[in-house]
């Protein structure tokens, strides 16, 4: 029986790593199954504290999904740095774990097998990978479902094996592209509450895109705004909520939260407009 | 007895089994009185999507009654009933204004009226300048916007909605928000509402019908006391926030019930 406590001292105490963008422009050519070339992000400047739990929220096509992916390591920047714990990103690496919106689960495998998967690829001792993906598969709520194979399990729970997953190979940093916009509401709010205990936990810097501004609200310490195309930091929001807020089960129904959400949908709104007005201009 | 309903919904004891035996509604019974906006929130699998679906003549049930405006609906479609889905699906080889005429004419307007009508509505969701685009050459937001004019265009009497606004981002959702509450108010038509989102939910409706976790039994009907004039309430208000609190609290209650279930097939 793997006990917590056995586990956390396998676990380096580390915080997440700081995440710096200087002056990160991208440029993709006209063409090959895109409508729009052209510049996508345009001089962004970012800094993420070690730690620190942000959303990048934004008008449709803003690049937010590009600036993930440019953190990933999946694709270089045209202009600017990258640079995640003061190191340059030179390509993907499992120091930073990613969630997208589709769990992308092997079906063969369980869930166990799905979650120890990473760790085993990269040399971890097996009884260590085992070790440690059945703790966070149980901080997940997913104790009685290790033997299980992906097609068992309803949406919400495959995410979570998305999550952990991610989280074993012990990140410094975790990227999330709208991970749960393909769940209902019901279930979003309830996974929300599962990552924001995790974070919590870890310290680890996380990185949140989605288009739902009240997700953003209340998942994030910080929302950063960009412009609509090309993608500029336009506005950055800081949210002043407990952090602990899957223990206060009201929290979305108070006045202070509600008019948080309506402050950033106005500032939405403003940046919506003025794409539109730039698009019939051109 | 159908004489009594004309312009509202009526479900009398209605029960739907999927095969081999998953009972999707127990026993439900709900009167929409005609006019009135109502909400459907509960647990993904509580049979919201069937009942919209048998409302619409597009599914049928075992036992129960369906009556809209007097007449029977046991799997017969009609214009006056339409759904508006979370992917609207327009015509490809159509323009976004074509999409919009089609349905008019459809109806049986002339061409020249139904272009008239199919520009107003396109202009009133600010999509003049892509009148002319094919659905390929929009965005999302704007392919359902278009989608909305070309159901509520044809003015059904009765408006099912099942997720509309679900995938759209904050400005389109408002937009449409709006735009439905506008058509419910100025044509006095009878609107439900599927959605998991208690915010909308509570937002949009005059009452918020509650279900349980499957089978699909009506728990609760809450009664939202805010004014018909929805757009001038703050989303923000404390009235807004008491209610959406309730029901919140609610749907946790049967959320936590359905992963009980979950859990135990899960051993």
């Amino acid at each position: 029986m793997v006990t917590t406590a056995s586990v956390n001292q396998a676990l380096p105490p580390s915080l997440g790593s700081e995440v710096e963008l200087l002056g990160v422009s991208k440029v993709r050519p006209k063409g090959a199954g895109r409508e729009t070339g052209g510049l996508v992000l345009n001089h962004v400047h970012l800094h993420l504290e070690p730690g620190s739990f942000v959303a990048i929220v934004g008008p449709g096509g803003c690049g937010k999904t590009t600036l993930l992916r440019l953190l990933a390591g999946l694709e270089a920047p045209s202009a600017g740095h990258v640079h995640v714990g003061g190191q340059p990103v030179q390509g993907p690496s499992p120091r930073r774990g990613i969630i997208f919106q589709d769990a992308n689960l092997f079906p063969w495998l369980s869930v166990l097998k799905n979650t120890t998967f990473g760790p085993l690829a990269v040399g971890v001792a097996p009884a260590v990978a085992t070790a440690r993906a059945t703790h966070w598969l149980t901080f997940l709520g997913l104790s009685k479902f290790l033997h299980r194979y992906p097609h068992e399990l309803s949406g919400g729970m495959q995410q979570r094996v998305a999550i952990a997953r991610a989280i074993v190979n012990e990140p410094e940093l975790l990227l999330a592209d709208e991970p749960f916009g393909g769940l209902d509401w019901i279930t979003r709010e309830q996974v929300c509450d599962e990552l924001l205990r995790l974070w919590y936990t870890t310290r680890k810097t996380f990185l949140y895109v989605t288009h739902a501004l009240e997700e953003a609200v209340y998942v994030s310490q910080r929302i950063v705004m960009l412009s609509a195309r090309p993608g500029t930091v336009a506005h950055v929001i800081e949210v002043n909520l407990p952090e602990q807020r899957w223990a206060h089960a009201d929290l979305r129904f108070t006045p202070e939260y509600a008019r948080l959400v309506e402050e950033v949908r106005e500032v939405f709104a403003e940046q919506t407009a003025l794409a539109q007005s730039a698009r019939s201009a051109a | 007895m159908s004489t009594s309903t004309s312009g509202g919904l009526v479900v009398r004891n209605l029960h739907k089994t999927y095969p081999p035996d998953i009972v999707a509604l127990r026993d439900v019974s709900l009167a929409l009185a005609p006019g009135t906006f109502t909400a459907i929130i509960g647990p993904s699998g509580c049979g919201k999507t069937t009942l919209l679906k048998i409302a619409a003549g597009i599914e049928t049930y075992q036992h129960g009654e369906v009556f809209f405006a007097g007449e029977r609906i046991a799997g017969n479609t009609s214009w006056r009933r339409s759904v508006i889905y979370q992917d609207i699906r327009l015509f490809p080889w159509l323009t976004a204004q074509a999409n919009v005429v089609f349905a008019l004419e459809s109806k049986g307007l002339p061409k020249a009226e139904a272009r008239r009508q199919a520009a107003q509505w396109i202009e009133r969701q600010g999509l003049q300048p892509y009148a002319d685009a094919y659905p390929a050459e929009l965005s999302g937001g704007m392919r359902q916007k278009i989608g909305v004019c070309r159901v509520l265009a044809n003015m059904p009497e009765l408006v099912l909605c099942d997720e509309p606004f679900s995938a759209l981002d904050w400005t389109a959702r408002e937009s449409l928000q709006l735009e439905l509450l506008r058509y419910w108010y100025e044509q006095r038509k009878t609107v439900l509402f599927v959605t998991h989102n208690v915010e909308e939910a509570v937002y949009l409706a005059q009452r918020v019908v509650l279900m349980s976790a499957r089978p699909g039994v009506i728990k609760e009907i809450v009664d939202v006391p805010l004014p018909e004039e929805r757009w001038s309430v703050r989303r923000d208000s404390p009235q807004l926030l008491a209610v959406a609190q309730y029901v919140n609290n609610h749907i946790a209650d049967e959320v936590r019930k359905a992963q009980a279930a979950e859990q135990e097939v899960g051993y």
